[in-house]
């Protein structure tokens, strides 16, 4: 049974994909080969069911509608850009890379950035030399992850950025990804960040829809830092129905680079975020830090793999789940210490709050360590508020229902200490207070 | 302002308070002195409210209301204020937000608008000044790793914020060094006023140098069994306790 399911499903995709042939005819030829065997791979794996252990608590299948025609390419009903209404976090930044329903709008783009090169995927596709060529797909799990493989096959947009050599970038990058499309559509928008040596740059990333129908929404973030670079880079998902996210995050780190990732999501009927780090170099940092705050009947599901191959290096993982409704959680957090990587600090931390009794929450660290002379912990709690805490705030006059929610914004910023742009942290701490009802 | 009348309380079936009687009136100060284990603390969480005790029989009345049928923020509200022997760390929760909400809480309650975020600043740099607080304490978080005299301060600063009408200190001398309980103690005497009382629980006399009770009360077994001027706390000083627990056998 599940097997024609599976045949029948991929039929379908092979279908849909012949007719963006065309499409595919300008790109690159060394891209095209990549995509080629991305698709080979996805005809082999096909969408991921909840057999597959990766994917027990999370149907994805439930945002595709295989009966109808779905529309695989990247396009927009919506041409004029500057009349969409466009929630910015940060309405003073000047540097935006703005993606709609998959496509890099130049319009609303700032395409010079000093000591950046920004370009749209498109053009990095079909430019015989660029920066990109080399390293698409290149640490991508694409042989064995469908969704990679199905991004890889199918994206024929989104933005490309280097960030020079030594060159340090003072204000935020804000990446809008927006989807409007009201066509049944799957979108695979492809971004590229590469971080040339010594190279600073902090981004804020949200994702924000408008779309009324079912939409598949599922991008792949590939970052290449390079050594000496930082990089901080947090991710804002705030959906409304009818979207289906994931988001697929590879990152590359080399000798003594730092990448942040804060990761905050404050709804969404499916978000699954994979988020995948490999060490290539010493004395590398990694922060991740997630904070999920749900209720309803909204799933989030975070899946975060550090690969430490090299010695000498830290990683430090701090992901939280509030969760009230019927909310679903879940949290996957491996950490692979290899034979090389001796001196390996690892540390990881889930702490987590089920505000209302049938709120669901499947956590499962998984630690691999095949080197001996490492440090490494993982901690994961599950807990009620404070008591003592409490009654401190009541014996001060607040009411008990705003002292819990005190609290609970309390327990939630203590993720966002990982933000270094203080101005993006007071514009997600507002949308947190908005999201709870308090004032702060 | 305060009448507790006969006050039997039990926590886990073992007795705590038994048969306590106090009546505080505005613009006195009461200490309460006594050994260990004869409820002193007890008595301090059960007028903020804490959960968890047994009120067996007796009353307490609050400017004749009933205060065991009102939760601890009405409490606050209505002007108890409890300064903790531990006060609590709340990360996360700066003193600047936890104050502005207590302090606008307060004056919702008593139907005047909220206060102006300059003002309310304003006024938290008065009041730590008070208590030779620094500055940058109010963007810290509430108690967070801050000493044992750092965290009393800040219970002073806190009363000093919302100027209650009942103070109870418990045990504030408690693990302040001599310069520490001068400020402290300084503090609470600038907030002395004909209006307001203090219930002052401790073991030691020295916190009695600064803050001068009207009224020393000691407690056993549950309930006060002496009280006396500020003398008494002399003598409890130079004698102990035993004395005391001697005077009562012969009546058990």
């Amino acid at each position: 049974m599940e097997l024609t399911a599976v045949n029948r499903e991929i039929e379908w995709f092979e279908k849909e994909f012949s007719k963006l042939s065309d499409l595919y005819n300008s790109q690159n030829p060394s891209i095209r080969a990549i995509k080629h065997e991305a698709f080979e791979a996805f005809s082999k794996l096909g969408f991921p069911s909840m057999k597959h252990e990766e994917w027990k608590y999370t149907h994805i299948k439930k945002g595709i509608d295989f009966n109808s025609e779905i529309n695989l390419n990247n396009t927009s009903q919506n041409t004029d850009y500057k009349k969409l209404k466009i929630d910015y976090l940060n309405k003073n930044l000047n540097n935006k890379i703005v993606i709609i329903d998959g496509n890099f709008i130049e319009e609303l783009s700032t395409l010079k950035i000093n000591g950046t090169e920004i370009q749209s995927t498109k053009s990095a596709f079909a430019s015989q030399n660029h920066f990109l060529t080399e390293q698409f797909g290149s640490f991508t799990n694409y042989k064995t992850d469908a969704l990679a493989a199905l991004n890889l096959a199918i994206c024929n947009d989104g933005f490309c950025i280097k960030i020079n050599k030594n060159s340090i970038i003072e204000d935020t990058i804000e990446i809008i990804e927006l989807i409007t499309n009201d066509a049944p559509s799957i979108l695979n928008p492809f971004h590229f960040l590469n971080i040339e040596e010594g190279a600073q740059v902090t981004f804020s990333h949200t994702l924000i829809n408008q779309n009324t129908n079912k939409t598949f929404y599922n991008s792949l973030f590939q970052f290449y830092q390079s050594a000496h670079s930082i990089c901080n880079f947090t991710s804002l998902q705030n959906l409304n129905k009818e979207l289906y996210s994931v988001e697929n995050k590879f990152v590359i780190q080399n000798s003594k680079s730092k990448f942040t990732n804060n990761q905050i999501a404050l709804s969404g009927t499916l978000i699954r975020n994979n988020l995948s780090v490999r060490h290539e170099g010493q004395f590398i940092e990694t922060f991740l830090n997630g904070l999920i705050c749900l209720n309803g009947t909204d799933h989030v599901d975070n899946h975060t793999l550090v690969d430490h191959a090299k010695p000498n290096c830290y990683s430090n993982e701090n992901y939280r789940n509030i969760l009230d409704g019927k909310a679903h959680g879940v949290f996957n957090g491996k950490i692979i210490v290899r034979p090389d990587a001796q001196k390996t600090n690892a540390f990881q931390s889930n702490k987590n709050i089920l505000v209302s009794d049938d709120a669901v929450l499947n956590v499962k660290p998984q630690l691999e360590i095949f080197a001996d002379d490492v440090k490494c912990s993982h901690g994961c709690t599950s807990a009620q508020l404070d008591e003592k805490q409490l009654f401190y705030l009541e014996s001060r006059g607040i009411k008990k229902e705003i002292a819990l929610l005190m609290l609970i914004f309390a327990f939630a910023d203590e993720t966002l200490n990982g933000i270094n742009d203080l101005e993006l942290k007071e514009a997600i701490e507002q949308k947190i207070a908005q999201k709870l009802g308090i004032e702060i | 302002m305060l009448k507790i009348n006969n006050l039997h309380v039990s926590i886990d079936n073992k007795k705590i308070l038994n048969g306590f009687s106090l009546e505080v009136n505005a613009g006195e100060v009461h200490a309460i002195m006594g050994p260990n284990g004869t409820g002193k603390s007890t008595l301090a969480n059960i007028l903020a409210g804490k959960e968890g005790y047994e009120i067996e029989e007796g009353s307490i009345t609050f400017f004749g209301n009933d205060l065991l049928e009102m939760p601890p923020h009405e409490r606050a509200l209505a002007g108890v204020f409890l300064a903790f022997q531990y006060p609590i760390e709340i990360p996360g929760v700066s003193n600047a937000n936890f104050l502005k909400a207590a302090v606008n809480e307060k004056r919702k309650y008593e139907g005047l608008e909220l206060m102006p975020a300059n003002d309310l600043l304003k006024m938290m740099r008065e009041k730590m000044a008070l208590v030779e607080m620094k500055s940058d304490f109010i963007s810290r978080s509430v108690n967070e790793g801050f000493s044992g005299g750092e965290k009393k301060k800040n219970e002073i600063f806190q009363m000093a914020m919302l100027e209650p009408k009942l103070c109870i200190m418990d045990e504030t001398d408690s693990g302040l060094d001599i310069d520490a309980l001068r400020v402290v103690s300084n503090g609470v005497n600038l907030l002395k006023n004909e209006n307001n009382a203090f219930v002052v629980i401790t073991h030691y006399q020295r916190l009695l140098d600064y803050i001068i009770p009207d009224f020393v009360h000691v407690m056993y077994g549950g309930k006060i069994v002496k009280s006396g001027d500020k003398t008494l706390a002399y003598e409890l000083e130079e004698k102990g306790y035993d004395w005391i627990k001697a005077e009562l056998e012969p009546a058990i």
